[in-house]
């Protein structure tokens, strides 16, 4: 099994379909952390729609394949996600404020739970995996909107003969530029690392590599 | 009668004592908010330390805020609170907050709502033993704290995710709780509460906290309130002190080619005494300002001037058409950057990079780096403005403007480049030509004294595109049509305040209103003054970005424009039409975007700037 099958093996066990025998996925997860990570996020979904349906608190339309969608593309858009930082934050500034409407200035208690907690920790993640994921959408709905919003007329592209002859200036100040980025590394690495161990990231995988 | 006058004279002296307690250790009664309190237990070699202060009288602020109820109304808000993964997060913070039987607003008024304080120190090497960060929590109700954290411990013990132990040092108990991925300790005491994954740093929080109140502020705030970050709801202070040896080392790392640059980088970093990141809210703006000290002295001498320099405003800000929908404008010492940028090249590659730029400029002239660039500049700006109203040109006014300067040695230069441009410009048309089924027609013509040259192509060019240059006022303007650059101010300047600006400056020379005209040529080349540095502290505006302009000009054009997107992108033109009416609903909420510097001896900062329509408190 790859993880191609894997992933629509998950799918099919989110959509009540039936899945391939646990034995086959588990020699798969024993040496791949990226579907671990698939996996857990999955039981995750589970145990929290078990737990929203005994509530009764939140109805889960649509939101399997959703959250599905959510893992598969995460795996997926991460480089693209790191670019999209700068926005997200803005973003999730004006999200914090929407969700504010309806509950932050609340003063009513939520209802205890009626059933066993699956974990404080993984309903957490999950309010992680949400607000990224809204936070990256909405930043890069706003780039698309914003670039195709541009009055930039198609036919006036930039002349080859002008391009062609500012491109070795231009690509030398283009490689000190990023070499100057580069000697921030320690700076932005230990910003990151920061990051990591407040967050609670695993740091390293099951063997001891670091991720 | 008798008894009371020694009463009187006691409750003098507990009064007179108490003043002069006060006026004695001043900063001893300023520690005393929770921010300095909890400052006070962060390590001195922190290398990040993030503040956040009074959270809840900015949230209630926000909530109550006249803004708030706009962007409540918005078609923006009701998208995002309908969202799918808004709900799954309700759900999952649903689910939180259940567990530990509280709701938000007790969580921010009772217990984060005074200061939050997290500091961070890498390790020696990555995600080693010496690693270090701190979470403190200053909470008001210190019985609610204790309680919530029980509950925490039950639920998490209950679900198998934690195991709780109590540990001591120095005579007081902190929890070890044990979970996957390692320890996380957390010492509670009155409403002090400090979390980290690292015991060491919990055991010295106990240290700190037991130790008698320090008659002086911490590092960290000190750094802070030199930074002007004191006051912020949220800022964090990065220590370039922690980095230095890391840095030093990445250098000594470096290849060859790159020795020069990373010296370079190094001297400039040992420069910096402290970078602080803040974001503020007041009623009428939220800025997010980066601030960089140095300590002057120690930089190079080139970068030396720029840091000492007197901060002028650029004088193209007076000169760009009002209402604008964006403007960015600065001033940029040509000659001296050259020199600025040299420090981070080898000589070797700076060589290369000269002789490549002086061979593709030599239409210009010979030795374009040496003898053409120091005349170029220092103002330089791009404008974009609606065009006027009733013009059936819809196409928005673009205007690009670079200060030329004639010198002893290039007295005609500003002719030199716009005859150069002019020829380039028939060669492109020529190969266009060639290559399109469409064609472009190059014209000249002479209005108001300033010669014009410009394109036009009906076929492919939107209404209103007429690609343009002209030498006008001693600038080199690149336009996007003849009208734009007409729009360009020419005359003497007379000193007003940029609109919206803060500090104490005296703005940007602006010409008397309706004045028009202009001339070209070496005579326009010097004929700028000079321009007044403004006041120390004040602001220089960079760019600045008008969504209120933006909106209206969609309003007004948005047939025009709809039609333009749906043929540039491929897309039915009511769907264009609904991109353009949402764009309008969030640009409805805000007046303008800006981006300025702020100088003081030896600080700058940086300024990004929001400006709602409505007040923000």
């Amino acid at each position: 099994m790859n993880c191609s099958d894997f992933e629509n093996a998950v799918q099919r066990r989110l959509d009540g379909l039936g899945a391939p025998g646990r034995s086959e996925l588990d020699a798969h997860l024993a040496h791949c952390p990226e579907c671990r990570t698939l996996d857990e996020a999955a039981s995750r979904l589970e145990e929290g729609l078990a737990l929203m349906r005994a509530s009764a608190s939140m109805p889960p339309i649509g939101m399997r394949e959703r959250i599905v969608r959510q893992a598969l593309a995460e795996r997926r858009a991460g480089l693209q996600r790191r670019r999209l930082t700068a926005l997200a934050l803005a973003a999730s500034v004006a999200f914090a404020i929407v969700l504010s409407r309806n509950w932050l200035t609340s003063p009513v208690r939520p209802p205890a739970n009626e059933v066993a907690h699956p974990s404080l920790k993984k309903s957490v993640r999950d309010a992680q995996l949400a607000l990224t994921s809204i936070v990256n959408r909405t930043a890069g709905t706003a780039i698309d909107e914003g670039r195709s919003l541009l009055p930039v007329p198609t036919s006036f592209e930039t002349p080859t003969l002008l391009a062609r002859s500012l491109d070795p200036p231009v690509r030398t100040l283009r490689i000190t530029s990023s070499r100057v980025g580069e000697s921030f590394n320690p700076v932005l690495a230990s910003a990151k690392d920061a990051v990591q161990f407040f967050l609670g990231d695993d740091r390293k995988t099951e063997d001891g590599q670091e991720k | 009668m008798i008894a009371w006058r020694p009463s009187v004279r006691k409750s003098q002296w507990l009064v007179l004592a108490l003043m002069t307690a006060m006026l004695a250790a001043p900063t001893w009664t300023r520690a005393a908010t929770p921010r300095d309190e909890l400052l006070g237990l962060v390590p001195e070699d922190a290398a990040f330390c993030l503040v956040i202060q009074d959270l809840r009288s900015h949230a209630l602020d926000l909530i109550n805020s006249p803004f708030f109820k706009e962007f409540e109304k918005s078609r923006l808000s009701r998208c995002l609170s309908g969202d799918q993964d808004a709900l799954q997060l309700q759900a999952a913070l649903h689910e939180v907050l259940g567990v530990l039987d509280t709701t938000w607003p007790e969580l921010r008024d009772e217990i984060i709502g005074d200061a939050i304080v997290i500091s961070y120190r890498p390790g020696a090497t990555r995600h080693d033993e010496s690693e270090r960060g701190l979470i403190l929590i200053r909470a008001r109700n210190a019985p609610l704290l204790n309680t919530l954290l029980d509950r925490l411990d039950e639920a998490q013990a209950q679900a198998g995710d934690i195991k709780v132990q109590v540990r001591k040092h120095d005579g007081d108990s902190y929890r070890e709780r044990k979970d996957a991925k390692g320890q996380q300790y957390f010492y509670v005491d009155q409403g002090l509460l400090a979390i980290s994954r690292s015991e060491m740093a919990i055991r010295n929080v106990i240290d700190r906290h037991h130790s008698a109140p320090k008659p002086f502020e911490s590092t960290v705030a000190l750094q802070l309130g030199q930074l002007g970050a004191d006051k912020a709801l949220a800022a964090l202070w990065i220590n370039p002190r922690a980095f230095e040896a890391r840095m030093a080392q990445h250098a000594s790392e470096a290849g060859n080619e790159d020795v020069a640059l990373h010296r370079a980088i190094l001297t400039y970093w040992k420069a910096l005494t402290g970078i602080a990141l803040t974001l503020s809210l007041d009623r009428d703006d939220a800025d997010l300002r980066l601030t960089l000290r140095t300590d002057a002295t120690r930089l190079p001498e080139a970068a030396r001037k720029f840091v000492t320099a007197e901060p002028r405003q650029a004088e193209v800000w007076a000169r760009f058409p009002e209402p604008a929908i964006f403007t960015v404008a600065g001033r940029l010492d040509t000659a001296g950057w050259d020199d600025f940028l040299s420090t981070f090249m080898e000589p070797k590659v700076r060589a290369e990079l000269v002789q490549r730029v002086n061979r593709r400029t030599e239409a210009i002239g010979d030795d374009f780096v040496k003898r053409i660039l120091p005349c170029l500049g220092p103002d330089w700006g791009f404008c974009v403005a609606a065009p006027p109203a009733g013009s059936d040109a819809w196409f928005p006014h673009a205007l690009a403007a670079l200060r030329i300067r004639a010198t002893t040695d290039q007295p005609a230069i500003d002719q030199t480049i716009v005859n150069t441009l002019y020829f380039l410009t028939g060669i492109f048309v020529l190969a266009y030509n060639g290559d399109h089924d469409s064609t472009l027609s190059l014209h000249r013509e002479t209005r108001d004294g300033c010669t014009l040259t410009y394109l036009t192509n009906d076929r492919e060019f939107p209404k209103g595109l007429r690609p343009a240059f002209a030498l006008k006022e001693g600038y080199l303007l690149l336009g996007s049509s003849p009208e734009a650059i007409a729009r360009f101010r020419a005359g003497p300047l007379t000193a007003v305040s940029v609109p919206g600006r803060k500090g104490t400056g005296t703005g940007s020379p602006r010409p008397p209103e309706g004045e028009r005209g202009g001339g070209e040529g070496a005579s326009g080349a010097n004929r700028v003054g000079a321009i007044p540095p403004v006041a120390e502290g004040s602001e220089i505006p960079l760019a600045r970005l008008s969504l209120e302009n933006l909106r209206l000009f969609i309003t007004e054009r948005m047939s025009d424009v709809a039609r333009h997107i749906s043929k540039k992108e491929n897309l039915p033109e009511d769907e264009a039409r609904r991109r353009l009416s949402a764009l309008c609903e969030v640009a409805r909420l805000f007046k303008t975007v800006e981006f300025v510097q702020q100088s003081q001896p030896n600080q700058i900062s940086l300024v990004l700037r929001v400006r709602p329509e409505a007040p923000l408190k």
